[in-house]
Formats: C-alpha cells, structure tokens, sequence
C-alpha cells in the first residue's frame, strides 16, 4: 500500500504547469500619464506607453513629442508644458495655486487624446509636534505625535511622510568618522494608531482618509525604531493634504503590489482618473516641520 | 394574512369532511430495519396514494368499502395488502431487497414518479448508487455526486464545494440529520466531510422550495444517516490510499434499540514521516559546535458518526445522532545547537486546525393516525484555529518566546417542532416552529511575547462575539386538485434578532404539477428566500479560514426570488427525464472591499465588505435510469451568473466566478454480473472567469522617482472583473467493483482511474515565465491521471 502510496504521489506531484494561449493579447496601447500638480510648485508630469501584459513590465516607452497644456479652469488660463527628458513634461511660468481646479490634456497622433482634471487641496497646518520615547511589542520606539486639525464639512485625505537629516560616516577614512555634511533621505516608519490596524505597520509614507479619524483635532502617532533615530540630525515631517484621486491610486498601487504574492487572491485594480488613458494625475498641497534629534 | 386565512379555512373543510379509514404506520427495511424514506403506498381502488416522510412514516386516508394497498420502494418487492372494515389500521411494513428479481419486476417496485411530484428541482441520489461511481483516490464523495447534477457547478479541480444555480457556496444549507453544517469540507476542500458508510439518503432541493426549508437562498443538501440495523450484529471495514473506515451497527434490544458507529482517519500523516524525516536538514553534526535538527509535519483528518435510536412504543421512538470531525495540519521542529558551551534550542509549533461537531436528539411521535410530530434538539459548532509558538531556550531557560493564536467560529442551540398532517390523500399538510441560538466568534486574536521569562505583551484583540436569535414558523399543503393537478402553497416565516435589532422575513412559496398527459407533467415555482448569515471568502474555494459572519445593524439580509418551469416525462417506464429554465435575483450579497482579507479584517469585518446584487438564468436537462442493471443519469446546464457591486469593477456587472455556460455531466454505473458492477462519469465545463490584466504601464512613483522604491514592475491593467475565460475542463473517470461472498463476509475490491485520459485540466492560471523566459499565460493543473484502490469488507 505505502509503494502504491509514492507513486500517486509521485504522480500528482509531478510537473503540472504548462504554457496556455492567453486570448487577451489584442489590448489597445494606451497613452500613461503619470504625476501630481503641488502647490506653490510648476506643474510637472511624465508621459508613456502602455505594453501588453505578455511584454516585460519594465522599461516603458516614454512619448517625447506630445503637446501637452495645462489649462486653470477656475481662471481660464492655459500653459503649455515643455518636454524636458524621458517623457518628462513641465510648465515654466505657472506655479499651482491651492483652491484652484486645472486640467491636463495631452494630445499625440498616435493616440486617443487624453486627460485628467485636479482641485489642488488647501493646506493642513501642523498645529503642533512633540516626541517621546516608548516600547511597541517589546521594541524601542521613538514616538512622534503630530497634532493637525481636520477640516469636518469636507472630505480629506493626507499623506505623511519623514525626512531624515543625518550626518553618515566617512567613507575614505580608516576611523568611524562623522561627515560633517547634513545628507537628506526617506525614513522608514510605523504607526501604532489602532484607526490604522495593520496598514500602519512600516513604510516611508502613511495615507490617511479622514473617514477614520475620530476627531476633528487629531493627534497622530507614528514611530521610528530607536536605531534609526537620525542622532545629532534632525527629522522633517511633511503633512500632505492630498486629492482623493492621489489617496485612491496610492491604496490601490499598493494593494495591488501586496496582493500580487497571493496568486489565489483577485487581482485589484488601480486607479485611474485619466480619461481615454492609464495613469493618474495627483495633487497635494505641503506643510513640514523640522525637528533636532538630540 | 387573507393567504393563512384562506388556507386554514380550506385545512377545516377537508377535515371534517373526510371521515373514513386511515391506514398509517412504518416501512422499513426487512434486513436491517432501516426506515425507507420517499417508498410508494398507493390504493388500487381509488387511484390515491402517499409516500413516507424523511422518517419512513405514511399515513393514507381511505373509502373504508375496499382498499387495494400496494406499497413499493425501488429496489425492493412490493407487497400488497387488501383490507376491509371501517376501523382506523396501523399496517408497519417490512419490505425485502429484490436482488433476485427480474428487470419486469423491477420495474413495478419504483417509488413515486417524477411526474407525479409537485416538487420540482430536487433530486434523489441512493447511496448505492454514489458508491458504484468511481471517486477520486478511491474516497467516495457525497458532495462529489451532487456536483455532477444539472445545475450544480464543482468549485475547482477535485474540490467538493458546490454551486447551486449561480448561488455562492454559504447559500447551500447542508443539514446531517437535520442539523446544519458550516464546512463541509476536509483537506482544504478536497473531501466532504460525508462518511458514506454511515449514510442513508442524500437530497438536493435546488429551487421551489417547499416552505419547511428556509434560511439559504440556493439549495438544500438533506443527509440522513443510517438509523442503525435493528435485526443483527453488521458492518463493515474498508481500506483506502489514504483513508480507512469502519462501521459497526446492530441491535442493542432487537426491534427495540439500535445503533450505529462509524469512523474514518487518514493515514497521510504517518505514511509521509520517513520523507518529512529527510528533511530534516541532516540531523546531528558533530565538530567545536554541534547541532541537531527534528522536523515533524503532518496532516491528518478524522470523523466519527454515531446514532443510537430507541423504539418506545409503535408510536414514540427516540433518536440520538452525533458528527464530529477534524482537520489538522501541522510543523513541528527543534533545533538544538552548542556554542562556548551554551546549550541553545529554538522549538516553532504552528498548526492550522478546523472541525465541526453536530448533534441531534430527535423525538418521532404518532400524535394520531393523521397527525405525526418530530421534534429535534441540535447543537452546532464549527470552530477553525491557527496557532504558532516560537520558543527560544539558552541553557533550558526560556530566553525568547512568541505565541499567536486566531479563532474563528459558530456555536449553534437550537430545538424545532415539525408536524406532519395527512387528512386525507388530497392534502399532505406540514407546519413547524423553530429557534435557533447563535454565537458567532468571527476571529478573536491572542498574542503573547515574552524575552527572559518577563512577558512584555499579553493580548487578546479582534472582533467581539455576536449573539443572535433566529427563528422560523412555516406551513404548507401538498394538495391535490382534481386528478391532473398538484399544488403545493406554502409560507415561510423567519425573524432574526441581532445587536437589538430584529429583522424579519414573510416567504410565500409555491409549486404546481399539471399532468397533461399520461407520463408527462408541467411543474412551475416560485420561492423567495432569506438568508441571515454570510461567507466571507479570500479564496472562493472553501478554505477553512472562509469567515462567517451573521447579518448585524449594518449588513442586512441575503434575499433571492427564484422562477422556474419545467416540463417531467418518464418513457419506457425507466427512464426520468427533466427540462427546466430558472431565473433568479439575489440582493444584499456581500464581498470584500478589493484586496481586504480575513486576517486583517478581524476587528472590523463589517467595515471591509461590500454590498452587490446578483442574478442567474439558465436550462437544465436531466436524464435518469434509476433501475435495471444500468443506472445513472446525463446532465446538462446551461446558465448565466451575473454579480454587480457599486464599488467592485467600477460598479459595472460582471460574471460570477463560477459563471459557466456549458455543464454536462454523464455518470452511469452498470452491473454486469451479480459480483461485478463498473462505473464511469465524464464531465464537461466551461472555463472558469479568472480575474487577468491585459495591458501595463509605467507606475507613478517609477515615473516621479525613477526606480529608487524598487518597484521595478509597472502596474497591471485589469479590463474587467472576472472577464477572462480559463480553457475548458473535462475529464473521464473509470471503476471496478468485484465482490466475492465469503462465509461471514463479503469481500470488495474497487479499481480506480481518474483523469483516464490525463486531461491536464486549469486549477488556475497566471503569468509567468516559459521554457525560454519569455512573459506568458501559464496554467496549473492538479491532477494528472491517477490509478486508485480500495479493499472493504461487509458482514
């Protein structure tokens, strides 16, 4: 019986995945816009083809002839963008203004026209910082709590992120010793809030919908594991009030990333505000605060 | 109200008008005892007949001049009563096998018609038949069976969830003896949970539903165990590739007391050792350090079915049954090293473990010849666990520890009362209450850690336990108009009370058989449902960690309306054929918000759900020999299952999972001499919907930042939801029965081959990369062609 046993086994075990037709492979190639317009900053955007899935999804063909404008729809003005590198597309003379509504369009032969309107969102001020030191699950943690007031009549979404100040150590020396030159980097981060349950949990930027906020003046915690404390630097944090468009790509982005190592789960879907393309057009509107790391 | 009215109103003129002769008792099995459930008593005289109910029982209202009673049951000699007089008979029946009868006589045994019944969509499957089919691994599968049906789609390669027309799988309600059960499955779905040595009869109700069922909107699936041989000592024992089974049943006090005990366990477990032991790493090594590793992994699933029933008096008799089942996966391993003469050890226990545990206790009384009353007390409970313990030892002191464990479950209490009227032939009349008491724990959480023997966390986290009231009352009439037409109204009334609030549900059914013509009929129903539980599901294949979870404050009921019409005819007095077209709605369906899951939606899950609607329509064809030496059936479907979520596929509809246009089944079983019987299935369906992106393009952050987040591949396109078709899937089983019959025994082998043409058939498909690293469409398939065995023995 055991014998019998190893040889269904064996048989079920035995190679079973095989190369199939895939009947999808007729996609129309779509023009991809891809950027945010941010306050007080000259519109920039990047332009690019989509491929079929079957192609390698790396190194996508920017389109480099395209006309692209940029058109404020509160004030009815238009720039164009000029094309720097790669797809890359920038206005010169226009800096965004918060409030206002804009549109892009990008036109190509080759292509449907394409599309994607923006509000820029108001600034959120952060009201207040201050930092402790605790312990999550048995760790040391460098706590900070960021204190900003959630407009209530509106819908809002926000983006937190961290700059790191630090002095690195010396390459070219034989010695640990410290550069006297401040370098700049992302740092990673968590967050404990329980309104967050898992999606808190490490990253280098924390979106947030004010649909689970639990007061209008919130105070939000997040925390940098102890060894990672920028000593003698300083730490910049960066509360973006965020268009819903830019919150859902980013959630969505990133479920799909995660949910791609599941191959039972469905595939999510990412989205688009692009009319007749791929891609999003994003805004935010920026306040920081820096603070000295002791 | 002006229905209940009317219909009690019709239920007290029928009474007192029908004043003659009522003829009532029990027909059963004369070699084992067991009651026969759905045997024939008809009045030659009178052209009036009846069947006996789930319980074997019958009662017949008669002229008292002259009665010409035959009653019959397919597959056993029918025996023929002539009575006379005017007082009320109670006639308890034995009726014997007809293994030695002839095809004619066959014939004249079959129970009641197709076309004779109200009832529509709803088949019978006998055990003996299931048992000649050939199964996968040799393991005979209850829920296998169905899944070849008209109308039922199987979930995927070699699972056994089903589909009930276009329903998901929490819209079938499996009842064991009348007690539901959550998760059928073992094996992560590969094997029902159904001993098939300890069952009697398998039903499925797949639409116009009669009024005493309630609380699934797509299908009933009743089991009824065996009651237990009542006349001698019998049983059986079989060996299989994986599993082994024995069943003992008897007399405790002949025609009194009986019993049955049935287990079955996988040796996977124990058979895999010598290979898990291989990996192991290579065990002790000596040297300055030395180490040694032990890994221990397994999986094992057992279930034990036990009923004792006891016979009181002809008229009370007391049933005690029971199901308890486990599934358990685990990975043990220690590893011992030695370092500057400390001795380390890191010990990691993980296990995943689901199982169900049912009970009944059931209480049969014959109030009067025409009143017949059962009254069921049951308990419940599916409880799934997933546990993990790290421990870190230096010196045999603990020095690190991490524990976590997650439980998700239902417990349910409940008791019912069901009557059975019959006062007179035109009416079949049954009505009931019942209550059920529900806990739902849809996933609490606990996590310990703990460094140098000082705990730093002890939690517990996660949803909070519901508790919930459900409760029903229905009545129905099968009635009989005239001698062409059969009606069968009915309401089903059920309330559910939950977080204080109290939803209920007015569920009027009805079905109707007009025999136009000799041996041919017209059926039509229709049945609203409403289900008060929900699954919610990663995978859709019915995984252990499927959460269910009741309605509450914000998630209201599940509720369909169901339409169906079909036409019955049997030909040649053996063969049952059946063409029915349905059309169904479903509201208040839920799913997962796009990409949450059971793990971290367990402190809100209510939260993480989306709220649809679905609709399903389609044909079936139902072909059927029941007797003679060949017996099976071809089955064809027909169908479309459509789903629409405001906040799934951008709120356009979209085809369900297990949408499938084309299903044909062909099962067929043949006994070609008295010791030799074969069987073979094929079956045909059409690829499943699968969600696949067609295009990709350039990611955000790769066109802001370059590719400094290491996101190196874009993002995928995905057109629709479930809008691409993986290939089809067919497949031929084929299998042997020899019997030998020895002195106290009777020997079986059975000689399987599933897949015989090697069909490498979609489990599931993704993209990947193919022999010459090329980006393409690959499929995964599970089972190639698969010799089987089994040996079992019967006395």
């Amino acid at each position: 019986m055991r014998v019998f046993l190893y040889i269904v086994t064996t048989l079920i075990l035995v190679s079973c995945q095989k190369e199939i037709e895939f009947k999808g492979d007729d996609a129309e190639i779509q023009m991809v816009l891809n950027g945010s317009i941010v306050a007080g900053e000259n519109a920039s955007i990047q332009v690019s083809m989509s491929k079929s899935i079957l192609e390698d999804p790396t190194d996508y063909q920017p389109i480099e002839n395209a006309t692209v404008a940029l058109l404020n729809l509160t004030d009815n003005t238009t720039e164009s963008l000029t094309h720097t590198e790669l797809g890359n597309y920038s206005t010169t003379n226009t800096l965004i203004e918060e409030g206002k509504e804009y549109q892009l369009s990008v036109e190509q032969s080759s292509f449907s026209s394409v599309s994607a309107t923006q509000t820029i969102p108001y600034v959120t001020p952060i009201i207040n910082v201050d930092t402790n030191t605790g312990t999550h699950f048995g760790e040391d943690y460098f706590d900070i709590n960021i204190n900003f007031y959630d407009e209530p009549t509106t819908s809002n979404y926000y983006e937190v992120r961290l700059l790191s100040g630090f002095y690195s150590y010396k390459i070219d020396t034989t010695t640990w010793e410290v550069d006297s030159v401040l370098e700049y980097g992302s740092l990673w981060f968590n967050s404990f809030d329980p309104i967050f349950e898992n999606k808190g949990r490490g990253g280098d930027k924390l979106l947030i919908s004010d649909e689970v906020l639990t007061s209008s003046n919130y105070t939000l915690n997040i925390s940098i594991e102890d060894y990672n404390r920028p000593v003698g630097g300083s730490i910049t944090i960066m509360l973006n009030s965020v268009s819903e468009a830019y919150y859902q790509y980013f959630e969505s982005a990133d479920m799909q990333r995660e949910k791609a190592f599941f191959s039972t789960s469905e595939g999510v879907p990412v989205y688009s505000n692009t009319s007749n393309g791929y891609g999003v057009l994003g805004s935010y509107n920026t306040d920081t605060k820096t603070i000295k790391i002791n | 109200m002006r229905y209940i009215i009317f219909f009690f109103l019709a239920l007290y003129a029928t009474v007192s008008l029908a004043q003659k002769v009522t003829i009532n008792g029990y027909i059963e099995d004369s070699e084992t005892g067991e009651k026969l459930i759905g045997a024939t008593i008809f009045d030659a005289n009178t052209l009036l007949g009846t069947t006996t109910n789930v319980y074997g029982f019958y009662s017949i209202t008669l002229p008292a001049d002259s009665i010409l009673l035959t009653i019959s049951f397919v597959g056993f000699k029918p025996v023929a009563y002539q009575l006379s007089g005017e007082k009320d008979t109670t006639i308890n029946v034995s009726l014997s096998s007809s293994v030695d009868l002839k095809e004619f006589e066959i014939i004249a045994s079959q129970s009641e018609r197709i076309e004779e019944r109200t009832q529509m969509s709803t088949v019978e499957i006998s055990m003996r038949q299931i048992e000649m089919l050939p199964a996968l691994l040799g393991e005979i599968d209850v829920l296998k069976a169905i899944q070849l049906l008209p109308g039922v789609q199987s979930g995927g390669e070699g699972t056994s969830g089903f589909y009930v027309r276009g329903g998901g799988p929490d819209q079938n309600l499996i009842l064991l003896d009348g007690v539901p059960v959550y998760n059928a499955s073992h094996l992560f779905g590969f094997f029902s949970i159904f001993n098939s040595d300890a069952i009697n009869s398998v039903t499925l109700v797949k639409g116009g539903f009669p009024a005493r069922y309630g609380g699934r909107l797509s299908s009933v699936l009743d089991i009824r165990m065996k009651e237990g041989n009542s006349k001698k000592i019998a049983g059986s024992a079989s060996i299989g590739l994986i599993s082994s089974k024995v069943t003992l049943e008897g007399p405790i006090f002949t025609d009194k007391t009986s019993f049955i005990v049935s287990g079955r366990r996988t040796y996977i477990d124990a058979l895999a050792q010598p290979l898990i032991r291989s990996f192991d790493g290579g065990g002790k090594r000596g040297g300055s350090s030395t180490s040694e590793n032990k890994l221990r992994a397994g999986y094992y699933f057992y279930d034990l079915n036990g009923k004792i029933n006891h016979k009181f008096s002809n008229k009370h008799r007391l049933f005690l049954s029971a199901y308890m089942g486990d599934d358990r996966a685990y990975v043990n391993s220690t590893s011992k090293y030695t370092e500057n003469n400390t001795d380390f050890e890191d010990v990691v226990e993980s296990e995943l473990k689901w199982g169900n545990i049912t009970t009944a206790a059931r209480w049969n009384a014959i109030i009067n010849k025409k009143l017949f009353a059962n009254t069921t007390l049951t308990y419940s409970r599916y409880q799934m666990n997933i546990g993990l313990d790290f421990e870190s030892l230096r010196n045999d002191t603990s020095a690190n520890a991490f524990g976590y464990n997650y439980l998700s479950g239902i417990y349910d209490v409940g008791g019912k009362v069901d009557f059975d009227f019959l006062p007179n032939p035109n009416h079949y009349i049954k009505f009931g209450v019942g209550e059920t008491y529900h806990t739902y724990t849809p996933g609490v959480q606990a996590m310990v850690i703990s460094s140098e023997n000082n705990t730093s966390l002890d939690t517990t986290f996660g949803a909070l336990s519901i508790y919930a009231h459900e409760f029903y009352g229905y009545v129905e009439d099968d009635l009989k108009v005239g001698a062409l037409l059969k009606i069968n109204p009915g309401l089903h009334f059920s309330g559910f009370y939950v977080n204080n609030i109290f939803y209920k549900s007015l569920q009027p059914r009805i079905a109707a058989n007009y025999m136009f013509r000799e041996n041919w009929s017209l059926k039509a129903s229709f049945a609203t449902m409403t289900q008060y539980v929900h699954l919610l599901s990663n995978s859709g294949v019915g995984m252990p960690t499927d959460l269910w979870v009741p309605v509450t404050d914000t998630i209201p009921p599940m509720q369909s309306v169901q339409y169906a019409i079909g036409i019955t005819h049997t030909f040649r007095d053996k063969y049952e054929v059946s063409v029915e077209g349905y059309y169904k709605t479903m509201k208040n369906l839920i799913e997962y918000k796009e990409g949450a899951s059971f793990f971290d939606s367990s402190t809100d899950w209510y939260q993480k759900v989306e709220f649809g609607k679905g609709w399903s329509y389609g044909g079936e064809l139902f072909i059927q020999r029941k007797i003679g030496k060949l017996t099976g059936w071809i089955g064809y479907t027909l169908s479309w299952t459509t789903r629409q979520f405001d906040n799934l596929n951008f709120g356009e509809p979209f085809p369900y999972k297990y949408d499938r246009r084309h299903d044909i089944s062909i099962a067929f079983s043949y006994q070609l001499k008295e010791n030799i019987d074969f069987g073979v299935t094929w079956v045909y369906g059409t690829g499943n919907s699968v969600t696949l992106p067609t295009s990709t393009y350039q990611s955000y952050e790769n066109a802001e930042f370059g590719n400094v987040y290491g996101f190196s591949e874009g993002i995928s396109h995905y057109e629709s939801r479930n809008g691409y078709r993986m290939p089809a899937y067919h497949r031929l089983d084929l299998g042997i029965n020899i019997h030998k019959k020895k002195t106290y025994w009777t020997r079986t082998w059975s000689f399987g081959v599933y897949n015989v043409y090697n069909r490498q058939n979609p489990f599931m498909v993704d993209f990947g990369r193919n022999e010459f690293g090329e980006r393409a469409l690959m499929q995964i398939s599970l089972f190639p062609i698969i010799p089987s065995i089994a040996f079992k023995i019967v006395f």
